[in-house]
């Protein structure tokens, strides 16, 4: 992908607006978590809005993405509200599933949610793209198959991957490497940690995944390639939790705190988009602090509206 | 012998200190073992047994298996974790047309038999659609292999030892929501409860209720409140085997009482209570007074906030109880 890049002000400021957003969200659910009112199983995305963000903006409204269980962002941009995925976590009507799935089981017509059994997900993504594919739609739409660190060892990944390239489809592979699988360093459990490599032939770039620009221009080069008949790439997102695999791990077991403070101060995806924008002087920091009070007072709204909302 | 108090999960570290200590070829691998498991079953192993003996997967349960066929047939004692039960699907091939099929298909030649997988199971209030599981019905269609759920911790040291033991590759279910629920005091030391034989735990004559893992504790509860609301006296078993079952002990009761309920946590259709079901009404038609029940969950994916309607609870069980002593 080329290194230089061309974005519109406007853009940056609903990119900074949602990366907040989705930011907030994710600590609204863990504070609904602790208070019990979330029960059940909660993986948070804190640290990794950069991928979510940065995809999304690349990419047309109907592209499809599927992914596992660290999914609220992406339900919630792609077709979804906060407060659906509030309400789906706190188990209520106004839910995207109607409640009745919870945290990994959220879904819109073009996001796939959303699954539980880790890998599970991307032989399914290259069915979509298939489809997609076979309903003559792959040369301006493709579908982005993502899974973790962890998830890349099984072996139905591989078997997507041969069947992608074998039919040329238009699959995009995204490995969101956020370092850890659940407790396991990567380097414990795989024994190539270029994860951006192991598609065989299909080729690979490896991201800075805690940038949202370098994620919009991965994401934009790899839908180019994969429309223009090119077949699946593999896109290697190297990001990092701040937070614990799920709410029952604490994330100071396996990593220092050290390690953790540090990509907070250093590598945070929204400050430094914030840096990159006052920077760039796209806006002054008066309008910035607006749009964190406005996202603050939007997701209060969102779960108050979602506690209001009936059970099932 | 000496004994000491210990939950669920203890009991099942003792028995594979017991089991590591006295074979020497004995290791224990699976995801997240290493640091004690993420139910804390396998704690101290690594550091007591060492780093080659007790060791991490990476995340790949089709390969967990099938590398635990390989050791369980060069003769050394495999004993693998699947981290939930939820997850052992990928392993069916291997566990259902390798490891069960292994000494058929070699003319005895061959075997895995040192082979014994161990996965958590079961409903435990929270774990939704892939945290909840009982897929023992899955494996009870396999001829080959042999699958235990024990309903606590005395019980699970002796089955799980007798399992690892075993010259047939076993599945263990340990019933997840009794890990820290259950505490009894345990042997220190190693023994046996066989394999293939269901325990009588309370008899009676009305009428025979079954049941394996948490559900046991359901229906022992079921049969007091039998007793005490409808003076009716219940025979209640823990099938502890599913496969090869019991057939004696379920039948023997079932002629005496003439009546039988069946509960689980699985799905209804297809669930092992249709088994049992079938076996028994071939064996003891003539003695039943009522027609075979099950009470099992519904037909449909473990819920996430409807589990508590899903669960086949006491009251279901009580119900159809009444309507059998009615019929």
């Amino acid at each position: 992908p080329a290194l230089e890049q061309e974005v519109s002000k406007a853009e940056l400021v609903e990119i900074y607006r949602d990366a907040v957003q989705m930011r907030r969200m994710e600590m609204a659910c863990d504070q609904l978590y602790k208070a019990k009112m979330i029960r059940g199983f909660c993986h948070l995305a804190i640290g990794q809005e950069a991928v979510s963000v940065g995809m999304h903006h690349a990419i047309k409204k109907d592209d499809k993405i599927i992914t596992a269980y660290r999914c609220h962002p992406f339900a919630a941009l792609r077709g979804g509200t906060i407060k659906g995925v509030i309400a789906e976590l706190l188990g209520r009507e106004a839910g995207m599933s109607k409640g009745k799935g919870g945290s990994m089981h959220i879904f819109t017509p073009t996001f796939f949610g959303g699954n539980g059994i880790v890998g599970a997900q991307v032989p399914l993504g290259a069915g979509i793209a298939f489809a997609q594919q076979y309903l003559g739609q792959d040369n301006e739409h493709a579908t982005f198959a993502m899974y973790g660190d962890g998830a890349s060892n099984q072996g139905q990944v591989f078997e997507a991957y041969n069947m992608a390239k074998l039919w040329n489809l238009p699959c995009v592979f995204v490995c969101e490497n956020n370092l850890y699988g659940m407790g396991t360093s990567a380097a414990r459990s795989s024994s190539n940690t270029k994860y951006f490599q192991r598609g065989d032939l299909i080729p690979g770039v490896q991201v800075n995944a805690m940038d949202v620009l370098s994620v919009m221009q991965a994401v934009k080069y790899a839908k180019e390639w994969t429309t223009s008949g090119k077949g699946p790439l593999l896109l290697e997102m190297v990001t990092y939790r701040y937070g614990g695999h799920s709410m029952s791990d604490p994330g100071t077991t396996y990593r220092t705190r050290e390690e953790i403070q540090h990509m907070r101060s250093s590598n945070d995806p929204i400050t430094g988009l914030k840096n990159l924008l006052l920077e760039w002087g796209v806006v002054e920091e008066a309008e910035l602090k607006k749009i964190d009070k406005e996202a603050r007072a939007v997701v209060e709204k969102a779960v108050e509206e979602a506690k209001a909302s009936p059970e099932p | 012998g000496e004994t000491q108090k210990m939950n669920l999960f203890q009991s099942i570290t003792s028995a594979l200190d017991n089991a590591l200590a006295k074979d020497p070829t004995a290791v224990v691998f699976g995801e997240d073992v290493a640091f004690g498991g993420v139910f804390r079953c396998t704690v101290g192993l690594r550091d007591k047994y060492g780093k080659d003996r007790v060791f991490n997967t990476p995340l790949c349960e089709q390969g967990i298996v099938g590398f635990g066929i390989g050791i369980a047939v060069t003769g050394a004692t495999a004993i693998a974790e699947i981290q939930f039960a939820d997850y052992i699907f990928p392993a069916f091939d291997q566990i259902v047309n390798e490891a069960a099929k292994y000494r058929y298909r070699s003319g005895d030649l061959f075997n895995c038999g040192n082979l014994t997988i161990r996965a958590p199971w079961g409903c435990v209030g929270h774990g939704a659609l892939y945290h909840s599981q009982s897929p023992e019905a899955f494996f009870a269609h396999c001829p080959g292999i042999k699958v235990v759920i024990p309903r606590s911790p005395l019980q699970a040291k002796g089955l799980l030892l007798s399992c690892i033991e075993d010259k047939n590759p076993c599945i263990f279910f340990e019933p997840k929501i009794l890990y820290r629920a259950a505490v009894e005091q345990v042997p220190i030391e190693p023994y046996n409860i066989p394999l293939s034989q269901a325990e009588v735990l309370q008899t009676g004559s009305d009428v025979t209720m079954v049941a394996w893992g948490t559900q046991v504790h359901v229906i022992k509860e079921v049969a007091t409140m039998a007793q005490e609301k409808l003076g009716v006296s219940c025979e209640v078993i823990d099938l502890r085997t599913i496969l090869p079952w019991d057939t004696e002990t379920v039948c023997k009761s079932v002629a005496k009482t003439g009546r039988l309920l069946i509960s689980h946590e699985a799905p209804l259709t297809g669930g092992f209570a249709s088994e049992i079901s079938s076996t028994v009404q071939e064996e003891c038609f003539l003695n039943l007074e009522a027609p075979i029940t099950r009470v099992c969950g519904y037909d449909t994916p473990f819920p996430h906030i409807f589990e508590p309607f899903y669960i086949p609870d006491k009251w279901k069980c009580y119900d159809a109880l009444r309507k059998m002593i009615n019929y």
